[in-house]
């Protein structure tokens, strides 16, 4: 199987502070990858190093064997890469669909057109639904953002993400702050996305890790602890001396 | 160069410098209440204009320039105050255009209150009596007036500066318009601050109306007029910052005289383009702190 | 930095997309897609010359067309795109001047060639002026438009020579229309013309702000960090979106220089540019319709007030004070309060 995302000795410093230090990862075309670790374990900022947010300062980010350490986020985008955050960061005032509608009109090449009205244009109202029939959003589409649930923002992030046709997704802990019942509906909407995406997931919900993941990576203090299919990741006994009582 | 020429270039100078502190006594409450509260009050000069009709009815009536300016900052003061508490505290946790459109909205009422109180002739101020007519200053004849002008504007910037670098107030102001949510964080009452700020910035407008009065003179359209000059200071100046209200007040006031004088056809849109080059160049101005 | 863009309720209106048939849409015939509503309001904006009595409402419903388009125009950047502009009488006056330099100083009769000349000079200026005032924003943005207003009217005001300096051009003609013959002296003939110029700039700005590409405006209003990160070319859309309401606003300035007959420099200096602004936001700022009825409010109670007592200005100011603290949503947003709508 191909290699769609690989880390060759990543690594972070702030001023001194080491984040990150010599992460090495792959992820296969069609995975489903979970970082795991405990809160500071640096997850996040390997996130942002991939998707261009932060420079590494030393390292590399190869996405389908090309090097692409450091690109800007919005360039990595154009390359397939889609991430959602930890923070929301939706068009609050905007209804549901509108908000993947602008994610997916600009994916298909139409949102400077300005004579067309924007109801005519089918193939982008068409994706959009789509999107939000498959996040199971779609009977929310007219609701103004802010008035949704958490959960169903936090859904709606990832249609966007969706909305790029992106090859890799970057989930940052997608179930943070949902209710058991958000936490279950999510699990199965992921499990559900297509297959030939591959996924890249920041989580803490051990049920949603060990249900979807193919390998898990395990990040403590910036260094990577264990790396491994989610049986051997829980019978590791380092691992299990971190987790302790988590 | 010639007598004739160095007397010229002296004159103008003394023009310049006049006209600068005026418009520097101006700006600082435009500026201050800027850099605290973060409102462009558009009716500052408004303030300005209530400031020098109101000395204008109490110089008429007790024929007293000193009472006048005393009293109309006052007047004015009050008017600040209901002005601040009153309408615009309410708009703080609103977009910052709201708050300038309700500037503009007061500017206009006041506009026409002050042509319904006064009319709508061109009046001016009579200086008062000791400080009519001129006086000798370095070799030349100077209108005496001018140079109280010159005096009171240098005498009130070293007012400010001290108050400023000495007194807890100052401090609180310096903190305040560097940082809003530390001084709050630091148990300071921030409300009062921003009524102090504003009551004392248009107060201060009003104050330099007065002392205009006798040479620029009250006509319908000087709130405008005088607000842009204000604008224009505190850009170059530097929002926020006395000493760039003092610095830039200075240089726009004599390159205003000079630009009249020299390039009249060119010199009000060069003024413009100075203050344009300055909010691309360098927005925070010559003094202001550099924005994140 | 605060931020300095009003929240805009014209998405409350756009929001709702028509969730079956979409597709439908297109085959529908070409003028039944039109809102029944707008073309009633055409109607009747037609016939209103016809039957109405006195030529002084005619008039006033002529400046309220004029005002009408400016005050979209100031929509489409700051209800649409979140740009807060207070320098927008720069091209009204650019479009009013030069309609009035052709007209008054070098005769030019013909509508045609004015309006070329008069869309070239708004366009060449908001691009010049455009490029460099969109690398700010907020209140930065703000007095930087002021600034470039300011020139324009500094221009205006002393440059005697061109522009007539303070006392301003008199003697603008009406013009003539397609050919030489046909000039628009008779008020109902002038006033269909200036309908003709609403009602066009009205559907441009209409299908305009309906586009994919004005849905992109309004992200970018709503959230343009987030556009940016999806590939949006931000800095595009905006210089395209200030050139587009500057080529309005200087059309309007055509309009106002045939219907006045006269310019002078009080039409660019920045209080024009704040009571357009009052329009837009008393109106409804992001709704199109808004700034018109804005437009209206203000014209119609300027003149209702000044033939009851010469303090109008006092009321007009305390009615917009009243507007900007407790009807912040203007006059379409309380409409839609009343009819119930969300939000």
């Amino acid at each position: 199987m191909a290699e769609l995302l690989e880390l060759e000795g990543l690594s972070k410093n702030f001023s001194g502070l080491h984040v990150l230090k010599d992460i090495n990862l792959t992820v296969h075309a069609g995975e489903r990858r979970a970082i795991i670790g405990p809160n500071g374990a640096g997850k996040t900022t390997l996130f942002n190093l991939v998707s261009g947010e932060l420079q590494p300062t030393s390292g590399k980010v190869l996405l389908e064997g090309r090097d692409v350490t450091g690109k800007p986020p919005n360039e990595m985008w154009a390359l397939g890469l889609a991430r959602t955050f930890q923070k929301n960061n939706l068009f609050f005032q905007l209804t549901t669909y509108e908000n993947v509608r602008l994610a997916v009109q600009v994916h298909q090449g139409y949102a400077h057109r300005w004579f067309r009205s924007w109801q005519s244009l089918g193939s982008v109202n068409e994706h959009a639904r789509e999107i939000l029939e498959r996040l199971e959003l779609w009977g929310r589409r007219d609701e103004i953002v802010k008035n949704l649930s958490y959960g169903e923002q936090r859904q709606l992030e990832v249609a966007i993400a969706l909305a790029a046709e992106p090859k890799l997704l970057l989930l940052d802990e997608p179930t943070a702050g949902m209710s058991p019942a958000e936490t279950a509906r999510t699990i199965e909407m992921l499990a559900a996305l297509p297959k030939d995406l591959t996924v890249l997931i920041i989580e803490h919900d051990m049920d949603a890790v060990f249900s979807l993941a193919d390998r898990i990576a395990v990040l403590n203090y910036g260094e990577m602890l264990a790396d491994g299919t989610p049986e051997a990741v829980k019978a590791d006994p380092k691992v299990q001396e971190v987790y302790l009582g988590v | 160069m010639s007598a004739q020429t160095l007397d010229f270039l002296f004159v103008q100078v003394l023009n310049g410098v006049a006209f600068g502190l005026l418009i520097f006594l101006l700006a600082t409450g435009l500026t201050l209440i800027f850099g605290m509260m973060d409102v462009i009050n558009l009716a500052h000069g408004s303030f300005y204009m209530i400031g020098a009709y109101v000395g204008l009815s109490i110089v008429r009536s007790t024929n007293n320039f000193w009472l006048a300016l005393l009293i109309a900052p006052l007047v004015v003061a009050a008017l600040g105050l209901l002005v601040e508490s009153g309408l615009l505290r309410r708009l703080y946790n609103r977009v910052q255009l709201d708050q300038v459109i309700l500037t503009f909205g007061l500017a206009y009422m006041i506009s026409d209150i002050v042509k319904w109180i006064w009319g709508a002739d061109i009046r001016s101020i009579p200086p008062p009596g000791n400080l009519e007519g001129a006086t000798q200053f370095l070799g030349n004849f100077y209108p005496t007036y001018r140079l109280f002008v010159i005096g009171v504007g240098i005498l009130i910037a070293l007012l400010l500066w001290v108050m400023q670098k000495r007194t807890r107030i100052g401090a609180i102001i310096r903190a305040g318009v560097a940082d809003k949510e530390m001084v709050s964080g630091l148990g300071i009452n921030v409300g009062l601050v921003f009524t102090g700020v504003f009551t004392f910035g248009v107060a201060l407008a009003a104050f330099s109306g007065v002392v205009a009065g006798p040479i620029l003179g009250l006509y319908l359209g000087m709130d405008s007029d005088t607000l842009i000059i204000a604008l224009i200071v505190v850009v170059v100046g530097g929002l926020g910052t006395l000493t760039g209200a003092f610095w830039g007040g200075l240089l726009i006031g004599l390159a205003d005289t000079f630009g009249k004088v020299l390039i009249p056809e060119f010199a009000l849109f060069l003024t413009f383009a100075v203050m344009a080059l300055v909010l691309l160049v360098r927005p925070s101005g010559l003094f202001g702190r550099k924005l994140a | 930095m605060a931020d300095a863009v009003p929240e805009s309720i014209g998405h409350l209106a756009e929001a709702a997309p028509p969730t079956e048939p979409v597709l439908e849409e297109i085959r529908k015939p070409w003028l039944a897609r039109f809102n029944p509503a707008y073309l009633i309001m055409l109607a009747l904006l037609l016939i209103f010359p016809f039957v109405t009595p006195s030529g002084y409402s005619l008039t006033v419903l002529t400046e309220i067309l004029v005002f009408g388009v400016f005050a979209m125009s100031l929509d489409l950047l700051l209800g649409y795109t979140g740009l807060p502009s207070f320098g927008h009488a720069a091209f009204f006056g650019l479009g009013a001047y030069g309609t009035a330099i052709l007209s008054a100083k070098l005769g030019v009769e013909n509508l045609g060639i004015t309006l070329l000349v008069t869309l070239g000079l708004s366009v060449t200026a908001a691009l010049i002026i455009g490029w460099l005032a969109i690398r700010t924003a907020g209140v930065y943005f703000l007095m930087l438009t002021l600034a470039f207003a300011q020139m324009i009217f500094a221009a205006a005001q002393k440059w005697t020579w061109l522009t007539g300096g303070s006392n301003g051009l008199p003697g603008v003609h009406k013009p003539q229309v397609l050919i030489p013959t046909l000039t628009v002296n008779d008020p109902k003939a002038f006033y269909l013309l200036i309908l003709a110029f609403f009602a066009l700039s009205f559907f441009c700005l209409h299908r305009l702000v309906n586009s994919p590409f004005g849905r992109s405006l309004i992200g970018i209003r709503e959230n343009e960090v987030r556009m940016r990160a999806m590939g949006y070319n931000i800095k595009a859309y905006k210089l395209a979106a200030f050139v587009i309401g500057a080529a309005f606003g200087g059309i309007s300035g055509l309009m106002y220089a045939y219907y006045n007959n006269f310019v002078s420099p009080s039409d660019v200096y920045w209080t024009a540019s704040g009571t357009v602004l009052l329009m837009v936001l008393v109106g409804g700022a992001g709704t199109l319709v808004g700034p018109v009825l804005g437009a209206a409010f203000f014209l119609l109670l300027q003149n209702a007030l000044s033939s009851m007592t010469e303090r109008w200005p006092i009321v007009l100011g305390a009615i917009f004070i009243i507007f900007i603290m407790f009807v912040r949503n203007g006059i379409v947003g309380v409409w839609w309060q009343l009819r119930g709508r969300r939000g």
